[in-house]
């Protein structure tokens, strides 16, 4: 192989590992819009209008909560996952497409390190998450 | 996704950070927060939360210093950079990992969710959580806190009902700093992505930091 082929080649792999990168990206920048940025922006209007988004999970209206049983049990795990479905679809999604699509040498170099800077970049980062 | 970046190999210290600014630093929520229960309920939460973030970090990254060796060798390639990768191969690769997620995730969690759900009136029985107040009332609060489970969010109406019934203003804040930011089912989800010493001390740390914001809140507020 001669040294131009050579650079031609390393080009193609880094392309790939752009896209792969890419898809990652867009992923979770739909996915976010979709599931929580766009419901928020909303949401936020309606807290600053009504000044409520909701009533209580754990008790409705009142402060009691139903008494201890499968009843109470069932409604909540469906109240629960009612609201959070489709975070939990994105989050199950975004976490095999990290393993998967994204090289990991870049992601190293970004949070891959033991120090306040790593964890920086990752607590700025989950801000976008809203989960 | 926290599962993801440690497969990775992204530090413990960063995905740590991930782990907890996602829910305690949602910008959404502390907006939603400021304009039903008051921004300076918003404003405890961010500095709690950043502190909280900082100290787990740090106490982590002390915690394991051998874990990854400056000079460890390469890690593995993920999917997409290894040797005769074809779209075929990928998709496969998603397919299983997505797979693996599911099934370590999925049953343990709902489980878990039904179980603390089921429990509610034991872990808020109102005659409790109304009049908490005290070092020991706050203790208990931030405990039910830290291992609860609710939707993103959900803290605001709990915590607005609450306070409508006359809870104490430090007992709001330890469940508003504890609440959402780790609980028994969000432990389970990544109890492979970190040694458990670290859970547990983070764990602690979520716990003795509702214990202090609320004391402090109890003093400075009214």
């Amino acid at each position: 192989m001669s040294a131009s082929q050579q650079i031609e080649s390393k080009r193609a792999t880094d392309s790939t590992l752009l896209l792969g990168t890419l898809a990652f990206i867009v992923l979770a920048v739909v996915g976010l819009f979709i599931v929580k940025w766009f419901p928020y922006w909303n949401k936020a209007h309606v807290a600053a209008v009504t000044h409520a988004i909701g009533s209580s999970i754990v008790s409705g209206k009142g402060i009691a909560p139903p008494a201890v049983g499968l009843a109470a049990a069932w409604q909540y795990t469906i109240a629960y996952f009612n609201s959070v479905w489709m975070a939990v679809v994105l989050a199950l999604l975004l976490g095999s497409t990290v393993q998967v699509f994204v090289p990991r040498r870049w992601l190293l170099r970004m949070l891959g390190a033991r120090n306040a800077k790593s964890a920086a970049v990752a607590g700025a980062l989950s801000l976008g998450g809203m989960m | 996704m926290v599962i993801g970046l440690r497969r990775q190999h992204a530090s413990i210290g960063s995905s740590l950070a991930f782990f907890l600014g996602n829910p305690v630093l949602n910008p959404a929520t502390l907006i939603f927060m400021g304009f039903i229960l008051g921004w300076q309920f918003s404003a405890i939460r961010l500095v709690a939360g950043v502190l909280l973030i900082a100290a787990v970090v740090a106490i982590a990254n002390r915690m394991t210093p051998d874990d990854v060796p400056d000079h460890a060798p390469a890690p593995e390639l993920a999917p997409i950079e290894r040797e005769g990768r074809s779209v075929g191969t990928l998709f496969v690769a998603w397919l299983h990992e997505l797979w693996n997620e599911m099934v370590a995730v999925l049953p343990g969690y709902a489980v878990i969710v039904f179980i603390l759900g089921g429990l509610r009136a034991w872990l808020f029985p109102p005659d409790f959580t109304i009049h908490a107040a005290g070092l020991g009332g706050m203790a208990l609060v931030s405990l039910v806190g830290t291992l609860f489970v609710i939707p993103t969010a959900g803290e605001v109406p709990i915590v607005q009902t609450l306070l409508g019934h006359g809870m104490n203003v430090g007992a709001a804040v330890a469940l508003i700093v504890t609440l959402p930011t780790i609980s028994l089912p969000s432990l389970f989800i990544v109890r492979k992505a970190f040694p458990a010493k670290v859970l547990a001390m983070t764990f602690g740390v979520i716990f003795a930091g509702g214990l202090i914001a609320g004391t402090i809140a109890q003093l400075v507020l009214r």
